[in-house]
């Protein structure tokens, strides 16, 4: 918990203070970098805490760890990366946000479309999500036509079949 | 405490089961609400099961501290198996992927805008937020619940915090 408070604390003031471009990339390096420096804190420190009581300390130390990061993991990758990812991409949130930022509280479907994140239009938005399939090696445009790389196609195979099986429309 | 933690994975491995069977059986119309309903009972067998166990093995002197290990082991899986199933179920950039692999003939960033980013896809969404009470719709157009609000309010905050801009 309290790793979990200090990287929180330590994003916050590096996204304050630095220019950071793959935020993501960032936030996701310096959480495997502070994995070690989590375990040796783990290890050095009592396990009663010096506070707690016998019956709410574990007698396996190992278990013990491995319930600690379980928690520090999903603080990280549940919590803290996916409330960034909500706040920086979120679609269904800036739709929220770009409402109660309008003059009068109200907006219907093209009003979003023009105004979606603080007036660059809904096109901006997917042209976005180009650029990162782009970047991350999944379509390739070519004579202004966009075509699947192998790492795309292996990755509809993936998902595709996942969203079938669950028998997502 | 090793208990406590097997029995939670194991468990996770039932709601797993269970959740990805009634999906593909069932046409769910809330997967949030099945879902919530799913782990919450998988939840309550995973207490049963720690309780009976210590219980019979004289254990009790430690059964709160193996109950809140064991339940917040699962949320933790849970916490981190939910985004992946978010990715599976609502991601843009899954959805054209698997677009652009189903059609025969090619496929234009005009053809993408089109489908991908057009009034029809913001329409379906906010209908779904105001299923969702996020939003309310009136004669002029949606406005947001009090849950749209504070979660807008909350956002806004985290971003000037962050220090994000408008993103989306």
């Amino acid at each position: 918990m309290g790793f979990t408070v200090a990287y929180a604390i330590a994003i916050t003031l590096s996204f304050r203070t630095v220019e950071v471009r793959e935020r993501m990339l960032v936030m996701t390096t310096i959480f495997l970098l502070s994995v070690p420096l989590f375990i040796a804190g783990h290890l050095l420190t009592p396990l009663d805490l010096g506070f707690l009581s016998a019956s709410w300390t574990a007698e396996e130390s190992l278990v013990d760890l491995a319930f600690a990061l379980l928690v520090y993991s999903a603080g990280f990758f549940g919590g803290i990366l996916q409330l960034y990812n909500l706040a920086d991409r979120g679609f269904s949130l800036r739709i929220l946000i770009d409402i109660r930022e309008s003059p009068n509280g109200c907006l219907d479907a093209s009003g979003v479309v023009r105004s979606y994140s603080a007036g660059k239009g809904i096109g901006w938005m997917y042209k976005k999500r180009i650029d990162d399939m782009l970047t991350r090696g999944l379509i390739v445009i070519e004579k202004e036509q966009v075509v699947l790389t192998p790492r795309g196609h292996k990755l509809v195979g993936l998902f595709g079949s996942l969203r079938a099986y669950l028998r997502l429309p | 405490m090793l208990l406590a933690l097997i029995s939670a994975v194991g468990f996770f491995a039932i709601f797993l089961l269970v959740k990805w069977q009634y999906f593909h059986q069932f046409r769910v119309e809330s997967h949030s609400g099945a879902t919530f309903w799913i782990v919450t009972a998988a939840m309550v067998a995973n207490t049963i099961l720690v309780t009976i166990w210590l219980m019979t093995h004289q254990e009790g002197g430690k059964l709160l501290q193996a109950i809140l290990v064991s339940n917040l082991s699962m949320a933790c899986l849970f916490v981190l198996y939910m985004p992946f199933y978010y990715t599976i179920a609502t991601s843009l950039s899954v959805r054209s992927l698997i677009f652009i692999a189903s059609r025969r003939e090619a496929t234009t960033l005009s053809v993408l805008l089109a489908t991908f980013a057009s009034e029809d896809i913001v329409r379906k969404r906010m209908q779904l937020m105001a299923h969702n009470r996020y939003l309310f719709k009136d004669d002029e157009g949606f406005r947001l619940t009090r849950r749209g609000l504070f979660v807008a309010r909350v956002f806004t905050c985290l971003k000037r915090l962050w220090s994000l801009g408008p993103g989306g």
